[in-house]
């Protein structure tokens, strides 16, 4: 498979899925085996069987949580959508990652989309568990759609969680990174919003979110693999070399 | 007698204005989720598409639930029947409504009623509503003090401005609105009760003078969430519109 192709220009990370018990379980263990895993991504919201989701702090869920601590396994990105089970709850409840971020302290929990549409449960969690971070996927394409909508949520999200807490993410299968990375590093905020929030989208702080914040939660010396990029195999085929040219602080 | 029917129709629609979507906290006629609202002598019949056809079925049933209730209290109504279209669940709803069933009822797989569910999006609207109020009334002068021992009975209303004496001397003045539709959520929440502070924390207690601004800001991060949502169900609704007029 193409990861396996080419290890240095992608990070393959697993899943797990507590409903599927002891054989899940091994399962993780096979998948660390062959890709070496430091990271897994997880939907509490799927439909398998009867059930119709579940939640990071069910107990079967801790015990892979705590197959993850055991394996190495440092990052967990939970993607929440709508769940349907039960259906008297609320649909989009984020509320299970506090307990298993104060349960896992050396687990790092990176909540996709930011919890939307449960923002404000994200963020009142976020800012009180150092180990959860928030991603921007599907979030982000806001910057070219509705930009006073994301500056509203990037000022929440910078003014609660900080800079060193946002991942970007592109969600590539449905935005094409090509015109989204540029439009949020572009973005600007208002001075009034600059004024509401009390925060900078700065180089400093644009570049931890585009790229420095998941380096560090994936051991990535920025440098280094710049160094090897440039004169790899696709950098060659495709001139990509010029882009991994260090570039100087401003 | 068609002039009779259309007033009774728009008389229903001013009645169903007033329901909102719960997690939006906006009047599901303005967001365009009422398609058809008729009116055939004392018997109502309305219409609702939602922006997907997953919209949680727990808020979906409130809204139909809620639209149904607002159309039967509408002048000259005395029957109403309202139609979910395009939804996973339509006749699940449709038929638990408008039998009058429970939730639990309609849904033998829920584990209880709705109730629950309906106060937390309240709270939520209520908190971000309360941030506007508060907005309002610090751009007009009152500072954090007063306003954590504001009482509702402390609040006066002449015409479009709310009036909140300080002292002897003083009246701050501000547009009645934003406050208005704070207190419309604090009191459905049962909040305001006279001699008791009108604005809360986001656990419904009330606030120190200190914490006021902490408070304020989470009460800004509620209205982030429910707009920023609002954004993205608006963008679903206008492509789910766009199809089905094709």
């Amino acid at each position: 498979m193409l990861a396996e192709e080419y290890p240095e220009r992608f990070i393959v990370n697993g899943t797990f899925d507590p409903r599927d018990g002891e054989e899940g379980l091994e399962y993780l263990e096979e998948l660390d085996d062959r890709f070496d895993l430091q990271g897994v991504k997880v939907y509490t919201a799927e439909w398998r069987g009867e059930s119709k989701g579940w939640r990071l702090d069910d107990p079967e869920s801790f015990e892979f949580l705590e197959k993850c601590e055991d394996l190495g396994i440092e990052n967990v990105h939970p993607h929440k959508g709508p769940t349907i089970r039960p259906l008297n709850m609320d649909a989009f409840d984020v509320t299970d990652v506090d307990d298993a971020a104060s349960s896992f302290p050396e687990l790092n929990f990176v909540v996709e989309h930011v919890g939307l549409p449960r923002l404000d449960d994200f963020c009142w969690i976020g800012t009180q568990e150092p180990n959860v971070y928030g991603g921007l996927a599907v979030a982000a394409p806001f910057a070219r759609t509705r930009p006073r909508k994301f500056g509203e949520i990037l000022g929440e999200l910078l003014y609660w969680l900080g800079e060193d807490k946002l991942l970007f993410g592109s969600d590539y299968a449905i935005w094409e990174p090509d015109w989204l990375v540029p439009e949020v590093m572009n973005f600007e905020f208002t001075a009034d919003e600059r004024a509401e929030y009390g925060v900078e989208w700065d180089v400093e702080a644009k570049r931890k979110v585009m790229g420095e914040n998941a380096a560090e939660l994936y051991d990535i010396d920025i440098d280094e693999r710049m160094g090897t990029l440039a004169d790899d195999e696709i950098s060659r085929e495709f001139g990509l070399g010029s882009q991994y040219e260090a570039v100087a602080d401003d | 007698m068609a002039g009779t029917e259309d007033t009774s129709a728009a008389a229903v629609r001013e009645r169903v204005r007033r329901v909102t979507d719960p997690e939006l906290d906006r009047s599901i006629v303005d967001l365009e989720y009422l398609t058809e609202c008729r009116v055939e002598g004392t018997h109502a019949s309305l219409t609702l598409r939602l922006p997907t056809a997953w919209c949680s079925p727990a808020f979906a049933w409130m809204m139909v639930v809620d639209a149904r209730e607002e159309a039967r209290s509408a002048p000259g109504i005395e029957t109403a029947r309202v139609e979910l279209v395009d939804h996973m669940h339509a006749e699940e709803i449709t038929h638990g409504v408008n039998e009058g069933l429970a939730f639990e009822t309609a849904f033998d797989e829920a584990e209880g009623g709705i109730d629950d569910l309906r106060r937390e999006l309240l709270e939520k609207a209520r908190l971000a509503r309360q941030y506007d109020a508060v907005r309002t009334l610090r751009e007009a002068g009152l500072d954090d003090a007063a306003l954590a021992t504001l009482t509702p009975e402390g609040i006066e209303f002449d015409g479009d401005r709310a009036l909140v004496p300080v002292d002897d001397a003083l009246v701050v003045c501000t547009e009645r609105e934003p406050i208005d539709l704070y207190l419309d959520r604090a009191e459905r929440l049962g909040l305001l009760e006279p001699g008791r502070p009108a604005f809360r924390d986001h656990e419904g207690e009330p606030i120190e003078a200190e914490e006021f601004e902490l408070v304020q800001r989470r009460a800004r991060l509620a209205r982030t969430n429910i707009s920023g949502q609002a954004g993205i169900c608006a963008g679903l609704h206008e492509s789910r519109q766009a199809a089905v007029e094709q």
